[in-house]
């Protein structure tokens, strides 16, 4: 499980992840190109490349003479990582800071009372709702 | 002038103190609230915001009988009848005295407590708000507007997160595997939230809740969550009916019952909670509006008369 500094990723990192995850493995100066920033030198990528490999985040080979990345998550997996730790980070107060979830997913609940609830609501659709 | 900034300063801060510590005391014995969602949200807060609101209004009232006697609002000069070694809680008559230490040291030394939990409460905001904008920019657009992004994700999940401009995250494991007319619901309460802006006023409850160790608070944070969940499953009843709400929320519960998702966690029992303030609606009434009201009324007749008395016997008595 990531933690929150590595999972707090710049603008700059999530576009050099979206390339990745478009393109597959990519040299740097190919990933300069994916991004599409020509305000931003291949250096700086090649920074925010090696950072996001830091973090675990990008697996990187050396390939003849320069390293090639691909990344190591899924955008699935990421996001998955990051709602986690948004819910987690107020989770022992009680409240939930700036997000609202429509359902609980974690609730204590068993099978039954589910069942109950939902006779109840078929009852009430049955005799026609207001 | 700024003696009696000082003075006042100083006894807001004891007042504020006594109020923090009846919340400690009291709130975690508090009845489980009962009735609409306004009610128990505005109830949750007074409690929550005591150490703030209380001395603010016990010292405004404390000070009316000064500036009603500057004013000429009052017979005679309310000071006057005081003996001259006493500290006024006056605009006519600042305090003589000032500058004391202890009129400094004390509310200071609170204040530092106070910020302490408030810097530790905001760098873990700011970090969860980091974390929200990278979810945020990872997102995708939806055809449901742009306030509304899809997540990649299975499990069935439905989120507003952020805080002036909230986004709506829907998974697409949500939009796979739920009816039509469930999306509808759900999509009517994210919506609502994001009207209402209740992220933003959760964070700051969260500030709030900060000032108390989190077994006083706990509850009232969870009541305010579920209310605040409630009011939201209101609206989207406004177009939909009641009890198609309560069929959407289990209908949305029962998916994650399958795939259990990433710790996302509101009070427990939250769900049944909903569904019978859907199918069965209390009454709407204004009745529970009398406690409060006595409570405002007792701390602003308590300021004005034996409060002002007090506070100033108790800044005589401290600082001499």
């Amino acid at each position: 499980m990531l933690r929150f500094p590595d999972l707090a990723l710049g603008e700059l990192e999530t576009a050099v992840l979206e390339a990745l995850w478009t393109h597959g493995s990519m040299k740097p100066a190919e990933v300069h190109g994916a991004v599409g920033r020509p305000d931003i030198s291949v250096n700086t990528v090649s920074s925010a490349l090696k950072r996001l490999s830091d973090k675990g985040l990008l697996t990187r080979d050396k390939v003849s003479h320069s390293y090639v990345y691909r990344a190591n998550i899924t955008r699935s997996e990421l996001q998955r990582q990051l709602i986690g730790a948004i819910a987690a980070q107020f989770g022992d107060t009680g409240g939930q800071g700036l997000l609202a979830a429509f359902v609980d997913i974690a609730e204590e609940r068993g099978d039954d009372s589910l069942r109950d609830l939902e006779r109840l609501i078929a009852d009430r659709l049955e005799e026609g709702d207001e | 002038m700024t003696d009696l900034l000082e003075l006042a300063l100083f006894s807001a801060v004891v007042i504020g103190a006594l109020a923090w510590l009846v919340v400690a005391v009291v709130a975690p014995r508090r009845r489980p609230a009962q009735g609409s969602p306004v009610a128990r949200t505005f109830l949750a807060r007074a409690w929550l915001y005591a150490p703030v609101w209380v001395p603010l209004v016990v010292v405004a009232a404390a000070l009316m009988p000064g500036v009603a006697g500057a004013l000429g609002l009052l017979p005679g000069d309310h000071c006057l009848s005081h003996p001259a070694s006493h500290h006024h809680l006056c605009v006519a008559h600042p305090p003589e005295e000032a500058g004391i230490w202890m009129t400094w040291a004390l509310p200071l030394g609170a204040l530092g407590v106070a910020l302490a939990g408030l810097v530790v409460c905001g760098r873990r905001a700011w970090q969860q708000w980091r974390l929200a904008r990278v979810l945020i920019q990872l997102s995708e657009p939806s055809s449901f507007g742009p306030d509304v992004r899809l997540i990649d994700q299975d499990a069935p999940l439905a989120v507003t997160l952020g805080l002036l401009r909230p986004t709506v995250l829907l998974s697409t494991g949500l939009l796979s595997r739920t009816s039509p007319g469930a999306l509808d619901v759900v999509l009517a309460h994210e919506r609502a939230h994001v009207a209402r802006r209740d992220t933003l006023l959760s964070f700051l409850d969260q500030f709030a809740a900060a000032l108390f160790p989190a077994r006083v608070v706990g509850r009232l944070l969870a009541d305010l969550t579920l209310a605040r969940e409630q009011a939201c499953d209101a609206v989207a009843a406004r177009s939909t009916g009641r009890a198609r709400v309560a069929a959407a929320l289990a209908e949305v519960a029962s998916l994650n019952m399958v795939t259990p998702a990433v710790g996302l966690s509101i009070a427990a029992g939250a769900l049944e909670a909903r569904v019978m303030h859907l199918l069965y609606p209390p009454a709407p009434t204004w009745r529970w509006v009398l406690a409060p009201a006595t409570v405002l009324v007792t701390l602003v007749a308590a300021g004005v008369g034996p409060g002002h008395s007090v506070i100033e016997f108790l800044l005589t008595f401290l600082l001499h």
